[in-house]
């Protein structure tokens, strides 16, 4: 595999919103381009529905910036089209997932100090 | 209920179909049939849960998806053609660069603007006068000097070529030509004697330069000067201008010639410039007296100017790879030949006689022929490029 070279995680923050919520569809197992859309309608209550132009524009900057890869095998050829195509977390994803993440926690902190959110 | 919902949603899939060619054609061909696919989904989904509504529902949510994400996707793919444009180019200066074109942008604008035409020649006289001085001080001459050199080769050539004439056939050839004559008698009337002043030294110019580099004269060299100098005399015999300017031209492509041999392909600028000063003056050489009092004319000739005098050399001193240059060097030459000829015809029935186009068709055909020459000539002349992986820049090719 060609030896790629990232900038650290926290030159890529802050997220977009639509990365943001990609990002964390994707954390824990892969998923198709539908399969997606649903987990972060789901994950955001239904206030968040992306549509495919949307979806599909950041999944190219995603796989560009190497946040996401596509994967070739499909976790169950025999349920699903295999036109669909798979994409996961790459290993950088993850390490600016976690420290997107960190980063909206001590926001967090600073929000309940300010009393702006209950404990 | 069904059958309503499968046409509803066979319908819905043609309509978002044809609305994804709107996506630039790269995206479309990644993403267009995941696109589909997905919207295809979102149809059952949205048709099975709230039927007709549901899926009114899903319409303007993705015409607004749609709306949302084309200025996202049109700055990506502009950003990508950004960037592969900035592989293909060398890293030249632009400051270098525009020594080159901004005379050559001025000298295209003095085709209208007549009180421009003093600045475009002097704006060339000062780069060409600041390239010999870089020459005598660094011993080497400037790549960005090329064009002007070859513009004041070319004019002074001009300007001798009407002296010529008369005293070749009177002096050489003892024949008394009125019609030479006359042009020789012009010539030493004001303004032509001024110009005739002015081009002495610029031959003084030429002269020392061909001497600085006549190590690197060849056969071709000698071969291309000669035939050039014998259609000129040809011409001065049967007395036809049009053979003189066709071996006016070929003198340019000879004395460029040993320029090749550091400057490879690139010196091809020596001739552009000299193209420019020979054929772009007279560039409506049968059409003129028609065009030029259209009121389209500044419309049709500056850009068609500027396609020779400035595009091409900007295209040529960037371009990385020998495929760009050429490319860079003959597409504008060929825009601005097929250009000449299919705005009058297209918008002025009197241009349309066989023996006016057709005329201005063969002249434009041999420019062009004589571009993809000297381009040859050169870049086998000259040094090669260094291979480029094509994503890297490489190396510069000379020390612009």
């Amino acid at each position: 595999m060609a030896h790629t070279t990232h900038p650290s995680p926290e030159q890529m923050l802050p997220l977009t919103p639509a990365v943001f919520h990609i990002q964390l569809a994707l954390a824990g197992e892969s998923k198709h381009g539908y399969g997606i859309m649903k987990t972060v309608e789901e994950i955001t209550g239904g206030k968040v529905i992306m549509g495919p132009g949307t979806l599909y524009g950041t999944i190219k900057r995603m796989l560009k910036a190497g946040l996401i890869e596509e994967i070739d095998e499909q976790p169950d050829p025999d349920l699903d089209d295999e036109r669909r195509r798979y994409y996961r977390l790459t290993p950088f994803g993850k390490r600016v997932l976690k420290a997107e993440v960190e980063r909206i926690a001590d926001l967090m902190k600073v929000a309940r100090s300010k009393s702006l959110l209950s404990a | 209920m069904a059958t309503l919902q499968a046409r509803s949603i066979r319908i819905s899939i043609a309509v978002y179909r044809f609305l994804l060619l709107v996506y630039p054609p790269s995206h479309r061909q990644a993403y267009g049939p995941l696109m589909r696919q997905l919207f295809r989904d979102l149809c059952h989904e949205s048709f099975t849960k709230n039927g007709c509504f549901g899926l009114a529902r899903l319409w303007i949510r993705t015409l607004a998806d749609l709306a949302a994400s084309l200025s996202a996707v049109y700055l990506e793919a502009t950003e990508e053609v950004l960037m592969i444009l900035n592989r293909i180019v060398a890293p030249v200066s632009w400051g270098k660069v525009a020594l080159v074109v901004v005379p050559g942008l001025l000298f295209g604008l003095s085709r209208v603007i007549s009180p421009l035409e003093w600045s475009a020649g002097l704006s060339f006289l000062l780069v060409a006068i600041l390239a010999i001085g870089v020459l005598v001080v660094q011993r080497r001459l400037p790549i960005w000097g090329l064009l002007a050199l070859g513009l004041l080769t070319a004019w002074a050539l001009q300007r001798i070529s009407f002296l010529l004439p008369g005293a070749l056939t009177r002096g050489l050839f003892r024949i008394n030509l009125p019609a030479a004559d006359e042009l020789a008698k012009r010539l030493l009337v004001s303004p032509n004697l001024q110009q005739l002043i002015i081009a002495v030294p610029i031959w003084l110019v030429i002269i020392w330069l061909l001497w600085k580099y006549h190590r690197f004269w060849r056969s071709a060299t000698w071969a291309i000067l000669l035939l050039g100098l014998a259609i000129v005399g040809a011409s001065i015999l049967i007395d036809v201008n049009v053979l003189l300017y066709a071996g006016l031209v070929l003198l340019p492509v000879a004395l460029g010639l040993p320029l090749a041999r550091p400057y490879g392909s690139l010196a091809a600028l020596f001739v552009v410039g000299a193209f420019s000063t020979l054929v772009l003056f007279d560039s409506d050489y049968y059409s003129g007296s028609i065009i030029n009092t259209q009121p389209f004319y500044p419309l049709y000739v500056i850009p068609l100017v500027w396609m020779l005098v400035s595009v091409a050399p900007l295209l040529l001193l960037r371009a990385q790879t020998l495929r760009g240059r050429a490319i860079g060097l003959l597409a504008p030459a060929l825009v601005w030949g097929t250009a000449r000829i299919a705005v009058p015809l297209l918008i002025h029935p009197d241009f349309h006689p066989r023996s006016i186009w057709l005329g201005e068709a063969l002249l434009s055909a041999f420019i062009l022929f004589l571009l993809a020459l000297t381009f040859y000539l050169y870049s086998q002349s000259g040094n090669p490029i260094p291979p480029s992986n094509g994503v890297q820049a490489s190396q510069p090719v000379y020390n612009g």
